[in-house]
């Protein structure tokens, strides 16, 4: 069992922040994305004393990225693979630790006025299970092919005050899980994003990539801006 | 002298620290009742500068700009205060850190510094230190002081640094700095925490940053940053592209952050 994954960033002004990071731990695949962008509401700006909003918004996007990119890495991942069940249940609760940690470093930074967050949607996936979270306008879809036809569906879960959301679940076979930033996410149509999702026995990384970049194209072609996107498929098989 | 702290709306509390051309107190904020740090000198274009990169050094690693005035000749800089103890103290106190508390002293330090260098101005810090890095009761991390700052490539910097820990073509007064000054003070800093007794990969980080020579040491701190990452959880090591001895392969290894370089 392993993972194919391909990701998207559009550069320029304000573009997003990207982190993906995958590893095969003994037998464990364990995959790691997160999109950081935006501060969930328009018109933010200099009153709030923090300068240009597309600024704010390069520095806690990097920021926060950088900090669950530290996070991943310093996590012991190999006892997880190990079988140590109740590593898992500490992910859940490291991770949204550290991003409200990196919220609290951001107001206290003065890099976003208080009370303000960053747009996010992420996922964290080690053999079958799944974490992912979201924040904003930030959207996650997901493809089940149970039944032999594929069914794409926006996820989300229930949020808190700060609007942060977790959803915990198992994948089956053959599953697609998309993150895009918020433009990128309202430039698909659910006809597009079902091909893009849609997996077969013979799907390699070549072909990732390319539908990506294809979405990327539509996404351009549409006028969007900031867009970034990171899409994993769960396949049946060892990685090359 | 009380007067003029009243007249900007402090109280003058202990003094925290004297340097070559400064004294530095704690204040406190009368409307507010909040402390705060004011450095007072007699050299008020040093301090202006310094409230300059400041207001540039927005990051979670930098206190705060809060005020800036001058009075009979003295200039005043109030800034956020930051209880604590400096890694110096910390140091002298309890003796050296271990490798996983090196890695991540020197990746919070190195990532604020990236902050600086790729979008805060273009600005080398030029004094990184253990008595410039406070510990907070939280555990986070501030980099204070920095007044001895330079643009990077500026030709006219003048020598600034502390020896021991400044690099060696700071100290000859070298034109056009680069960011690998910052690389070096950093591992000087990381070097003396540690102590004697590093071995293994942080032994080799430090010591691809303390090289005299600029050019053959680590260019940035991304790199810095990718080194230390691998460094300091002797059950998880992170390579950055093979198989390690603990079983972990790292097929992708992403990150595009919004930091732009100038």
């Amino acid at each position: 069992m392993g993972y194919i994954t391909s990701c998207y960033r559009q550069q320029g002004d304000g573009a997003a922040s990207l982190l993906l990071q995958q590893y095969l731990c003994g037998q464990m695949p364990v995959c790691f994305a997160c999109i950081s962008a935006g501060t969930g509401r328009d018109g933010w700006g200099d009153e709030n004393g923090c300068g240009n909003k597309d600024e704010a918004r390069d520095r806690a996007g990097g920021y926060l990225t950088g900090r669950l990119l530290i996070w991943f890495r310093g996590f012991p991942w190999r006892s997880l693979a190990k079988g140590k069940e109740k590593y898992f249940a500490r992910v859940r609760r490291e991770l949204e630790k550290t991003i409200r940690q990196s919220d609290r470093e951001l107001w206290d930074g003065a890099v976003l006025a208080g009370g303000e967050t960053v747009d996010l949607a992420g996922m964290l996936c080690a053999d079958e299970n799944v974490i992912l979270f979201g924040r904003g306008r930030h959207r996650i879809f997901l493809l089940n092919t149970m039944f032999g036809k594929g069914h794409v569906r926006e996820l989300s879960g229930e949020r808190d005050s700060s609007g942060l959301w977790f959803w915990e679940g198992a994948m089956e076979s053959n599953v697609g899980i998309l993150l895009t930033s918020q433009d990128f996410g309202n430039c698909l149509s659910p006809r597009l994003l079902q091909q893009v999702l849609n997996v077969n026995e013979a799907f390699t990384q070549e072909q990732a990539d390319k539908r990506l970049k294809e979405l990327a194209r539509e996404g351009e072609r549409a006028g969007g801006r900031n867009m970034a996107a990171v899409v994993l498929y769960r396949r049946e098989f060892e990685p090359g | 002298m009380e007067g003029v702290w009243m007249e900007h709306g402090f109280r003058r509390r202990q003094l925290l620290g004297r340097g070559g051309f400064s004294r530095v107190y704690c204040v406190e904020e009368s409307e507010t009742g909040r402390y705060y740090a004011c450095k007072v000198s007699g050299n008020r274009e040093l301090l202006k500068r310094e409230a300059e990169f400041l207001r540039e050094a927005v990051h979670p690693l930098f206190p705060g700009f809060r005020d800036l005035w001058e009075e009979d000749e003295t200039g005043y800089l109030v800034t956020d205060f930051v209880p604590g103890s400096s890694l110096e103290s910390l140091l002298e106190r309890r003796g050296r850190f271990s490798e996983a508390q090196v890695a991540r002293i020197g990746m919070e330090l190195a990532e604020g510094l990236l902050f600086l260098h790729e979008r805060g101005g273009g600005l080398i810090f030029r004094d990184v230190k253990p008595a410039n890095i406070m510990i907070r009761q939280d555990g986070r991390i501030k980099l204070l002081d920095i007044g001895c700052a330079c643009r990077i490539g500026e030709s006219r910097a003048g020598i600034a640094g502390t020896p021991g820990y400044a690099a060696p073509e700071q100290l000859e007064g070298s034109r056009g700095l680069t960011v690998r000054c910052d690389v070096y003070g950093l591992g000087m800093t990381l070097k003396i925490i540690a102590g004697g007794g590093v071995r293994g990969r942080l032994s080799r980080v430090i010591a691809a940053c303390t090289r005299q020579e600029p050019s053959r040491r680590l260019p940035d701190m991304r790199s810095v940053l990718g080194e230390l990452s691998g460094c300091g959880r002797g059950k998880c090591r992170m390579p950055q592209t093979e198989l390690s001895r603990s079983g972990i392969l790292v097929q992708k290894n992403i990150w595009e952050s919004s930091w732009k370089t100038p």
